[in-house]
């Protein structure tokens, strides 16, 4: 025992889960690996000369001073007066830990159940750096390893996840705001890229820039597009909703796709009878004036019905392409053409907010070509961020629907590698359903998330509101990453979704400093505290001081 | 008066206690008991104050503090184990060292103690109920003297013992203890004990020849031993500079109550009426009578005479030098003189009796009551000095030491048995007395 650092004494009742020991005080910490070298006991209950390793984690440490009366806080407190000035004893405080026994050590490294409670009187110990560092990572090949960060208790104690069960089986990142989510996925990111793992970030704020600024040949940032033109009619439909805010009926519907059929099959109809009474502001280019050019068609198309060849020449004609237009203009035209319009300006101002710091970004490629995203061919390694900045959170939802969906096509077909996705702010994109209300990203990602490992696609979702992530997919995610959270109902959710998370590890969530995380599910072997270190790559705002611009005018 | 009774109707454990004497007292007395017990503690307090009582009076604490100091608080314990009955295993004196102010905790405080396993003791009166008190006072004499000797406590300034600095040692002149128990109880190899026969050479209550036999036999009467460790305490503490002093909690001594009521009852006869029902018939005797019959202490008493912060004026103890008798009659002149006083630290509780040696000096007296009545306030609900509290816990026993002694004790019982060493009536005996003494309903007795 001599090259071990003893950190207490085993005592009290012992049990195969859980024990008790008084330890050295400042020696140990909170979730500390520890470790008791037992005595083996043979089938005959009788002690051998050999002992083998039981490894436990600190889940609670309680201090008290039994020579300090309750009564004399009491007086000192009316007193207003410091113990150290009175001969009350302050020395003698017991501190005892509560560890939870996390297993026995085989001779393969692996951690098999305690069968045999420990002797109490046993020496505790902190294990040589290099014994914890296998165990947290023991049996993950190296190429999968993800260096994350190193237990919060030890600061040279490298904490190593399988990388693995991240992009194959879906990771959550939960905290609140300003925790340190971002940073934590950011630093996973950067070590998938060294492994060339090809990664695809929804960024709503700009939070990933960074990744660019520190990668510029292996991070490509785009801007999006929506190409109508090239959408499903759902996708458009989605848009519409999002965009103006209003849900369409089935009609409607009905109409925006008997528009959409005109401008996919009927382009002579178009040049023949809509273009030459057309005021002609958008020119009918649904490819680069989207909604407008939609709009355009509608108010052509209701013009042309008020006139005298509308049923005998115009409108056999329109039927020819799709009956829809014809069933609902005139009940639905009105209001598809208000939502249209309301769509395309949107549309316009959130396209002129997403501007804002483009510099070096690229148009989102059409969706005919959207797989370049990923790439075809292991070599390629890519990490593509698209920026979002400035959508609402409706047209997020499309986007990323619209997105997805092509991608998920594509990898069906094998036609784009395994890729990870990554989702910030979860809690929007992916929301727990409110009545009524449809979600146009929700399908594709529950998708994703039941089916993704069959076909390759990670998720990692960020949220700082965890309670109101969907629980279907919330559950899919077999690694959790937690770190602050205070409020009381997203800890409950947080105990009630993560099956591998105990009540002593909820409990400490409130009470984590910025940048530290509980580590648990299938990417750890048990859950850990870890302390995440400081990502190569910066976020957009997190180094900016606001006020240092202003402060100093007129100082000098 | 009317200031105590309507202080008293405020300090409910107080007048609960009057209420529960009430209950007590003969019939005839019993309906204005509390309301004649208040107006005696306010004639008290009035004689007290125009000092009418032979020099007693009531003195009120000057509050001159902030004067740090280093206090040892020493306290003894008795650890009993229940095996078939409850029998006294270890004895524990244990010391607290406080150096208060000091920041740096491995500087600001000490901790020592000292075990006896009376299993180790091979002389004296074991079966006596007393006899592990005796034990405790010895240790905490020792105790006294290792503060005084040991260089780890050359800064201390006061030695506060948990109990009286002189008990009524009358109850224990039958205890005694080989030269070697003494070794073992002061942690000492002969010195100590060598010390103590040339003291017994200045001593006149013994005949020479009678203690030469005890020297002979190796044999030392605890009395005497007890007498010679406080006599030297005493003796050492002025030249240290070290105020020492004792402090008793619970105190159920009468001795002046008895004295006061008799100089009350000269005052004013009607008390007799009152509380006797009668007339005075002999003033020491019905001092005595009141004093029993209302279950009147002097704690009790200045409880309900005293203010919060004050005391009364120090009193020589008397009776604990009286109660020899026989060859040991005027072996009181060996004991060094004590006076005490009581004292009221916070209100709702009974007054502590503080006890000093006799000669000390009184600026040390009353700065060390001083500190007595400012540790006593940080634990308001007892009313009793912290530090004594700490050395208490300190020094008691702990549960699962006695439990392992009672199993160890058990298993010897077990392997005597099975070494045969006793025939089967024997065991049998001692199993019904075990099996009686667990009440079990599966191991009852066979009828």
């Amino acid at each position: 025992m001599a090259d071990k650092e003893i950190v207490g004494t085993v005592v009290g009742i012992t049990n195969p889960r859980e024990f008790y020991f008084t330890i050295t005080p400042g020696k140990v910490q909170l979730q500390e690996l520890v470790a008791i070298d037992a005595f083996k006991i043979d089938s005959s209950g009788e002690k051998r000369d050999e002992t083998m390793r039981v490894w436990a984690k600190v889940v609670d440490i309680e201090r008290i001073n039994p020579l300090f009366p309750e009564e004399a806080a009491q007086e000192l407190s009316y007193q207003r007066m410091s113990a150290f000035d009175t001969v009350i004893s302050m020395s003698r405080e017991m501190i005892t830990a509560k560890c939870k026994a996390l297993g026995v050590e085989d001779e393969r490294g692996e951690l098999q159940p305690l069968t045999y409670p420990l002797q109490p009187a046993s020496s505790v110990y902190i294990p040589p750096q290099n014994d914890v560092e296998n165990l947290i990572s023991v049996n993950v090949e190296e190429h999968r390893k993800l260096t994350i960060g190193h237990l919060r208790s030890r600061e040279n104690f490298k904490v190593r996840i399988d990388g693995h069960s991240i992009v194959a089986r879906h990771l959550a990142v939960l905290a609140t705001t300003g925790a340190g989510k971002t940073v934590t996925v950011r630093k996973i990111i950067e070590e998938l890229m060294q492994k060339n793992y090809p990664i695809l970030i929804f960024d709503p704020h700009s939070d990933y820039i960074g990744l660019k600024d520190t990668f510029s040949n292996r991070v490509d940032v785009y801007y999006p597009m929506i190409y109508l033109s090239e959408e499903y009619d759902s996708e458009v439909i989605a848009y519409i909703a999002g965009l103006s805010g209003e849900t369409p009926s089935a009609p409607q519907e009905n109409l925006i796709k008997g528009l959409l059929d005109i401008y996919r099959n009927g382009q002579n109809f178009i040049d023949g009878f809509i273009r030459p009474v057309a005021q002609r502001v958008y020119n009918l280019n649904i490819e680069t004036h989207h909604f407008y050019a939609l709009l355009e068609l509608l108010t052509t198309l209701q013009t042309l019905s008020e006139g005298n060849e509308w049923k005998t020449k115009i409108l056999p004609e329109i039927n020819k392409i799709s009956r829809r237009v014809a069933q609902n203009l005139d009940s639905s035209g009105n209001p598809v053409g208000r939502m249209l319009y309301k769509a395309a300006d949107t549309y316009k101002s959130m396209k002129n907010a997403n501007k804002f710091g483009r510099t070096g970004q690229l148009q989102l490629p059409k969706p005919s070509e959207i797989g370049t995203l990923i790439g075809t061919h292991v070599e390629e390694g890519k990490t593509s961020i698209l920026s979002l900045e400035g959508y609402t959170d409706e047209v997020r939802q499309s986007i990323i629907a619209s997105l997805l969906k092509k991608l998920l096509d594509l990898r069906v077909d094998g036609k784009i590698k395994r890729f990870l996705t990554v989702i910030e702010e979860a809690h929007t994109i992916i929301p727990a359903i409110s009545e009524g209300k449809v979600i146009p990203s929700l399908p594709v990602l529950k998708q994703i998330a039941t089916e993704g490992r069959k076909y390759g696609m990670g998720l990692i979702l960020i949220s700082q509101r965890p309670s109101r992530v969907d629980s279907t997919i919330l559950s899919q995610c077999n690694s959790f990453i937690i770190l602050k959270i205070i409020n009381p109902a997203d800890q409950k959710y947080i105990r009630d979704v993560v099956e591998s998370i105990g009540e002593d590890e909820a409990q400490i969530l409130p009470d984590l400093a910025v940048g530290e995380a509980l580590i648990t599910g299938q990417c750890v072997r048990f859950p850990m505290l870890v302390k995440i270190e400081q990502p190569k790559s910066k976020g957009r705002h997190e180094e900016e001081d606001f006020i240092k611009e202003f402060a100093n005018v007129g100082t000098s | 008066m009317s200031d105590i009774r309507d202080r008293v109707r405020s300090e409910p454990d107080i007048f609960l206690r009057l209420t529960q004497n009430s209950m007590a007292v003969a019939k005839s007395i019993r309906e204005n008991f509390v309301e004649n017990t208040l107006e005696l503690a306010g004639k008290l307090r009035e004689n007290l104050e125009s000092n009418s009582l032979d020099g007693l009076t009531i003195k009120k604490l000057a509050n001159n503090q902030n004067r740090r100091i280093t206090a040892s608080f020493i306290d003894g314990g008795v650890g009993e184990a229940d095996i078939f009955f409850r029998v006294p295993l270890i004895v524990r004196g244990g010391i607290f060292r406080i150096k208060e102010g000091e920041r740096d905790l491995e500087k600001r405080e000490t901790f020592e103690f000292f075990p006896v396993l009376i299993g180790d003791l091979e002389g004296g009166e074991k079966f006596g109920n007393d006899y592990s008190s005796v034990i405790r006072i010895i240790i905490e004499l020792c105790s006294i003297l290792r503060v005084l000797h040991d260089s780890k406590y050359q800064d201390v300034n006061l030695i506060m013992l948990h109990g009286p600095l002189l008990y009524r040692l009358s109850a224990y002149t039958d205890h005694w203890f080989f030269e070697n128990d003494i070794d073992i109880m002061t942690q000492t190899s002969g010195e100590l004990v060598q010390e103590f026969r040339e003291d017994c050479k200045s001593c006149t209550v013994y005949k020479d020849s009678w203690c030469g036999i005890w020297k002979e036999q190796k044999k030392v009467r605890a009395n005497c031993f007890i007498s010679f460790l406080l006599n030297k305490a005493i003796k050492e503490s002025p030249a240290k500079n070290i105020d020492l002093v004792g402090v008793v909690e619970r105190a159920s001594a009468t001795e002046i109550s008895r004295d006061i009521f008799e100089k009350m009852l000269h005052l004013d006869a009607d008390l007799s009426i009152k509380f006797l029902g009668r007339s005075v018939d002999n003033y020491s005797n019905d001092a005595e009578k009141i004093v029993k019959s209302a279950n009147f202490t002097d704690s009790l008493i200045f409880s309900i005479v005293l203010n919060a912060g004050e005391y009364l004026s120090f009193y020589a103890a008397k009776e604990r030098y009286s109660g020899f008798s026989g060859p040991l009659e005027g072996f009181g002149k060996r004991l060094p003189r004590v006076s005490y006083t009581y004292l009221k630290s916070v209100d709702n509780t009974m007054s502590i009796r503080v006890e000093f040696p006799k000669d000390s000096d009184k600026d040390g007296q009353k700065d060390a009551l001083l500190k007595v009545y400012e540790y006593s306030r940080l634990l308001p609900n007892y009313a009793f000095p912290v530090g004594l509290d700490i050395a208490d816990k300190f020094a008691k026993v702990p549960g699962w030491l006695l439990e392992a002694y009672r199993k160890y004790i058990m298993f010897n019982f077990g392997r005597l048995a099975l070494d045969k060493e006793l025939d089967q009536q024997e065991l049998q005996k001692i199993l019904m007395f075990y099996y009686l003494h667990q009440r079990d309903f599966m191991l009852r007795p066979k009828s």
